[in-house]
């Protein structure tokens, strides 16, 4: 299927009947939720407008499907929903009508008539075990598939810890060999949006902040700073309880039930780094936390294997004390031993003296 | 693995293996060697005497105090607020409860900080009179020092991380956790062994003492 | 002051002696890499729980310094005492501590100059009083370890002259400066005499042995005396022992493990001879440990007898009501010192004071008391060391500091060495108060005595002077002694012995000595010695004399024949065989390393 010819986004947004204000209204929530000033909603309008539609091309991998679903399943048109009339999603498993040869054709048309500008979305990790065979897609492995269509790609963009991290197939033991994206691509931009899912808002942010200003500022694991700069326990508004050393013991206990702090149940808010404290899910509506369920750090590598989603960051999360028992005996044992060899030093006719110790 | 993944789980697993394989084999090779039993006749029985020793010696006696009575008030009062730090700050108790399957009640974290902070300013000014005063000078080996920064370290990481200074909260945390981890290591082939070993010493002094109608 | 006339003298002799036994005997030669070893030796013998336990609690905290006498009074480091122990501790780390493996890969053996800085510090810079055992936080016994330490010196070969002088004395004859049966009986017939008390020696049936001392009976007569007195007013049934009385014990001050049980087991094997009760010692420090706490180790079981020592014992009486004693009229103010190896040590506090409050005294307490008292500064032996003279002053003047607090006149002590270095601190400084001995104390204030008017003791006047015939002038002539051509060959042989005159040299020794016989009324040929050099010399010609040597042609001959050591002039002196009618007391406190060359100058004679 050809594509459509390249227009601008005003115009389109014009063909849908997206009203102006609408549309104001999505560029000045994106802008407030990566914490620009009230003046940069006009600069992404002014934008958006102009950009012709970008080609997006949208790889699903290893993955639950979880991401679009978040990003789409919505019971009343969202304003998430406006940015598939900013993009031209030439590409997507769930959301595109064709099917069978017609889909690889389309994916391959778009991505030799956007040569060197199409993004690439990929959600689900890849996985390598046995030449790659777990998960195919018309006959090609994922990770044929990603290296072919990463070729020519403006950059990449992982939705979803899958892509991002590796998520649920690398965690324990991996029998995929699942991988994330970063491992194979090396050669082009990545920007990651892991969650599991991603808040929608935030994927849509990333694209917008993407679209405007560029590659956006990264953190150590690629993720944009404006959405995974700050950490949950620093957003968190139960973090005076925290504070105040008040914290729920278990699950529906009085501190539970009074909204205290849920560090001692496992939430690993200190150490994970979303927007979900601020901008939350479902239109701002709650969050993990604020639904009585400790954080268990979804946007961060490994938080599968990271000892547990009840298990307090504290605790060490090996939690094999046999070792320890051995360790004691060993040391009982060497120290023993050793000291032993060392009386044999000692002169038994002489030693100790019986005086010792009653001289003075 | 990134670095806290390491620092909570491995690192901190064999610092805690070789703590206390470390504790064990040090106190073995103390508690082999002979021990000695007095003939001579007693003048009062000691046995419960060596064990008041060991609490009466942690405040010396009146007439010491005119020359270390500010040192006694300075060295109880970092050991209270290292201990109180460890013991008594909300995920530190996790960690405990993760080892020993015991928790406790926590204090808010607006008193642990600043003990923390006073605590850490104390082993700082210990450090610094280590070199200088002329006693400490003579006598102080690498044991010294080192034990006094390891010791250190935890404190003053602990604050960093609490704090957000400098690094990344999680990176701090890790470097928080391998400098506990530091400080188990060397804690069985240091001075810091005294933490076990104040007690059996104190109580053979009493009981000796004790024996021969002397207070200890 | 406490001591007579005849008392203070004998104190002068004494002290000269005491600072002149270095270099009374040869250094012992070995091998510095057996010294090495033979001090790791001891080090890896004397291992017990105990040591280990205590060299790994240290945490060179330095709180040891602020309860040690030494660095309270000077400041100076090396007075720390855990530093005395660094040795000593890397020995047990290198040797036997569980690391031994690494430590001897990466730190260098122990050497004979590390044993030979170690020696001063246990010997000269601690008295092994114990008081920084009370401060440490980590109540390691010190003072036991620094014993350790002089025990690895000794079979090193490297202890201090004076203390080998003295240990090896007391290994071969049992006695210390001289005081044998022979000295022991000469005084006890003297106090017979002049007291008319009863003493009983090897009497059978007896229920105490009392033990005295070297330094009891050359010198501190009233304590033995005091000791006597007391116990016949009792009527206990006691005795001396003749083989078995000397209670001192330089085998364990020197740290010689053989010699301390061999002097241990001499009294704990006669006790048992003697089925006694009791064994009393005497007013001298280290004998209480020696006899209350090692002597059951030495024996190997329990002692069937108990140990006291003298204040112990009389306290004890008082406190049972056994025994009364007189007041001392004048309400007077006294402090009491609590010898470290008695007191702390011991754990004799309440019995001293018994005695005190019993004679009516009034006791202020040293703020330093008890359990937590100052040394008196020279204990331990050192009071025999001349290199650690500075160092005993330090101590003694800390504990004036605090004595003087107390506002008291007399200073009661019940040990003698704690007594002689009282009596020698005041030899420098301008303290005057009086030392007193509690077994004095007791036997002078016993009920049905005569009492001491104006809190003066009964002044006993040296008793009358053993009368020797006087030579006839023929004999004297025939033989030449002291004539003047005897007399110039005597100048030369002085002059000739470096060892005589380099010493006196460095102390500007100026003198007028003269030399004659016992029951002449003037002394026959005269030295006149300037800065240690005999510069002429003649007959007697009624000039002023520094000293007048007299003796029996006899005791003259046998010096000739073979010069008497330290030893022998001590005891010739104590049983007045050898007299000085004048005598330079005032010189020889001032300057006692004086005695040394002057007894080599009686080898110098023997040339002659």
């Amino acid at each position: 299927m050809k594509t459509n010819k390249p227009i601008s986004v005003k115009q389109t947004l014009q063909n849908n009947g997206v009203s102006r204000r609408s549309f104001m209204k999505f560029c000045a929530a994106t802008a407030s939720m990566m914490a620009l000033p009230p003046g940069a909603a006009k600069l992404i309008a002014a934008a958006l407008e102009k950009i012709t539609r970008p080609s997006v091309i949208w790889l699903s991998f290893q993955e639950c499907t979880g991401c679009i679903e978040s990003l789409t399943r919505s019971h009343s048109p969202s304003i998430e929903g406006l940015i598939f009339d900013v993009i031209s999603l030439d590409y997507q498993h769930t959301l595109q009508a064709a099917a069978g040869e017609s889909a690889e054709n389309a994916r391959r048309a778009a991505m030799a008539e956007n040569k060197g500008e199409y993004l690439l979305v990929v959600d689900g990790s890849i996985p390598l075990k046995n030449g790659g065979v777990y998960s195919t897609i018309a006959g090609m492995s994922n990770l044929e598939m990603l290296k072919e269509t990463a070729k020519d790609a403006a950059a990449l963009l992982c939705v979803g810890s899958c892509s991002a991290f590796g998520g649920l197939p690398n965690a324990n033991p991996n029998p995929t060999g699942a991988v994330a994206v970063s491992d194979i691509i090396k050669d082009k931009p990545i920007i990651n949006v892991p969650g599991c899912p991603p808040i929608p808002s935030v994927i849509a942010g990333v694209i917008v902040q993407y679209l405007t200003f560029g590659l956006p500022e990264l953190d150590h694991l690629n993720r944009p700073m404006a959405f995974y700069g700050q950490s949950i326990h620093d957003r968190c508004y139960r973090r005076p309880f925290y504070e105040r050393g008040q914290f729920a013991e278990s699950f529906d206990d009085e501190g539970a039930r009074k909204g205290w702090c849920l560090y001692k149940v496992g939430c690993k808010g200190p150490t994970t780094y979303n927007a979900c404290a601020t901008t939350k899910w479902n239109n701002g509506t709650s969050f993990p936390i604020e639904a009585g369920h400790g954080c268990i750090g979804c946007s961060e590598p490994n938080f599968w294997d990271n000892g547990g989603f009840y298990n307090p960051l504290s605790q060490t999360p090996i939690t094999d004390k046999t070792n320890l028992g051995v360790a004691v005996a060993a040391g009982v044992a060497t120290g023993v031993g050793a000291t032993l060899l060392a009386k044999t030093k000692q002169n038994k006719t002489k030693t100790p003296s019986s005086n010792d110790g009653e001289n003075l | 693995m990134t670095l806290l993944e390491f620092a909570r789980g491995p690192a901190l697993q064999w610092a805690l293996i070789i703590f206390l394989f470390g504790i064990f084999f040090r106190l073995a090779s103390i508690f082999v060697f002979h021990k000695n039993k007095p003939l001579s006749a007693a003048r009062k029985p000691s046995f419960f005497a060596g064990f008041k020793t060991i609490f009466s010696r942690s405040i010396p006696h009146a007439i010491f105090r005119k020359r270390i009575g500010g040192l006694f008030i300075t060295s109880t009062a970092w050991h209270l607020g290292f201990l109180f730090v460890l013991l008594f700050f909300g995920p530190h108790i996790d960690f405990f409860k993760g080892l020993l399957g015991v928790s406790w009640a926590g204090a808010p974290n607006s008193v642990v900080m600043p003990v923390a902070g006073f605590t850490l300013a104390l082993l700082i000014w210990a450090l610094i009179r280590r070199f200088r005063h002329p006693v400490l000078k003579k006598i102080s080996n690498m044991d010294d020092y080192l034990s006094l920064i390891i010791t250190a370290l935890p404190l003053l990481t602990g604050l960093m991380a609490s704090a957000h200074i400098e690094m990344r909260y999680e990176t701090m945390l890790a470097i928080h956790m391998l400098s506990v981890s530091l400080l188990l290591v060397w804690f069985p082939f240091s001075k810091l062994m005294h933490v076990l070993l104040f007690a059996p010493s104190r109580k053979r002094l009493g009981e000796k003492l004790a024996r021969r109608g002397v207070k200890a | 002051m406490s001591m007579d006339k005849k008392m203070q003298d004998s104190f002068a002799m004494f002290y000269g002696m005491s600072q002149s036994l270095e270099g009374q005997v040869e250094p012992v030669e070995m091998e510095d890499i057996l010294r090495v070893a033979k001090a790791k030796e001891v080090f890896i013998n004397k291992a017990s729980r105990d040591t280990a336990l205590n060299l790994d609690a240290c945490v060179n905290c330095g709180w040891c310094a602020e309860a040690c006498q030494f660095y309270v009074a000077s400041g100076d480091p090396k007075f720390t005492p855990v530093a005395k122990l660094n040795l000593m501790k890397k020995v047990q780390k290198r040797e036997l501590g569980p690391l031994r493996g690494l430590y001897k890969m990466f730190t260098k053996d122990i050497t004979v100059d590390d044993l030979k800085e170690l020696q001063p510090k246990v010997f000269d810079d601690c008295t092994m009083c114990g008081r920084c055992s009370m401060i440490c936080p980590m109540g390691i016994d010190i003072s036991e370890l620094v014993h350790t330490n002089r025990e690895a010196l000794l079979e090193a070969g490297m202890i201090p002259s004076s203390l080998d002088y003295m240990c090896r004395e007391q290994d071969k004859e049992g006695t210390i400066f001289g005081a044998g049966e022979k000295l022991l009986d000469y005084r006890l017939d003297e106090l017979k005499e002049e007291y008319g008390v009863d003493i009983y020696m090897d009497k059978p049936d007896s229920d105490i042995l009392m033990l005295t001392s070297g330094l009891d009976i050359h010198l501190f007569n009233d304590a033995m005396l005091g000791t006597i007195k007391t116990l016949d007013h009792l009527k206990v049934k006691w005795t001396l022992c003749s083989h078995a009385f000397e209670g001192a014990n330089f085998g364990l001050l020197a740290g010689s493990d053989k010699t301390q049980k061999h002097s241990t087991l001499t009294i704990v094997n006669a006790a048992i001879e003697m089925g006694v009760k009791l064994v009393l010692t005497p007013e001298c420090g280290h004998t209480y440990p020696a006899m209350r706490w090692a002597a059951a180790e030495i024996y190997g079981k329990p002692l069937p007898f108990e140990v006291m020592t003298v204040s112990e014992y009389f306290g004890q009486q008082i406190m049972e009501g056994k025994l009364k004693l007189n007041k001392v009229p004048g309400n007077k103010v006294v402090t009491l010192h609590d010898p470290c190896k008695v007191g702390r040590h011991g754990g004799v506090f309440e019995e001293a004071r018994a005695v005190i409050h019993e004679l009516g005294l009034e006791l202020h307490e040293t703020e330093s008391n008890r359990e937590l008292n100052y040394c008196c500064g020279g204990g331990a032996g050192n009071f025999l060391i001349h290199s650690a003279a500075a160092t005993r002053k330090l101590g003694f003047q800390n504990k004036m500091i605090e004595v003087k607090d107390t506002g008291a006149e007399s200073l009661v002590v019940s040990c003698g060495s704690c007594r002689l270095n009282f009596e020698a601190g005041k030899l420098d400084s301008n303290e005057t108060i009086e030392i007193e001995s509690i077994a004095a104390l007791v036997g002078e204030n016993l009920p049905g005595q005569k009492q001491p008017t104006d809190n003066k003791k009964v002044i006993s006047e040296p008793t009358k002077q053993k009368q020797t015939q006087p030579l006839d002038e023929n004999e004297s002539a025939s033989i030449g002694r002291f004539s003047e051509s005897w007399m110039i060959s005597f100048k030369k042989a002085w002059n000739d012995t470096a060892k005589v005159t380099e010493p006196l040299a460095a102390i500007n020794f100026d003198s007028n000595i003269g030399y004659g016989f016992l029951g002449d009324d003037k002394p026959r040929g005269v030295l006149q010695v300037k800065n240690g050099h005999v510069v002429s010399t003649g007959n007697y010609q009624g000039e002023k004399l520094n000293w007048d040597i007299r003796a029996s042609e006899k005791l003259w001959e046998k010096w000739h024949q073979s010069p008497p050591n330290m030893t022998a002039i001590g005891l010739a002196y104590t049983m007045r065989k050898m007299q000085f009618i004048q005598g330079d007391y005032a010189a020889m406190l001032t300057e006692p390393r004086m005695a040394g060359p002057f007894i080599k100058s009686f080898e110098a004679m023997s040339k002659a």
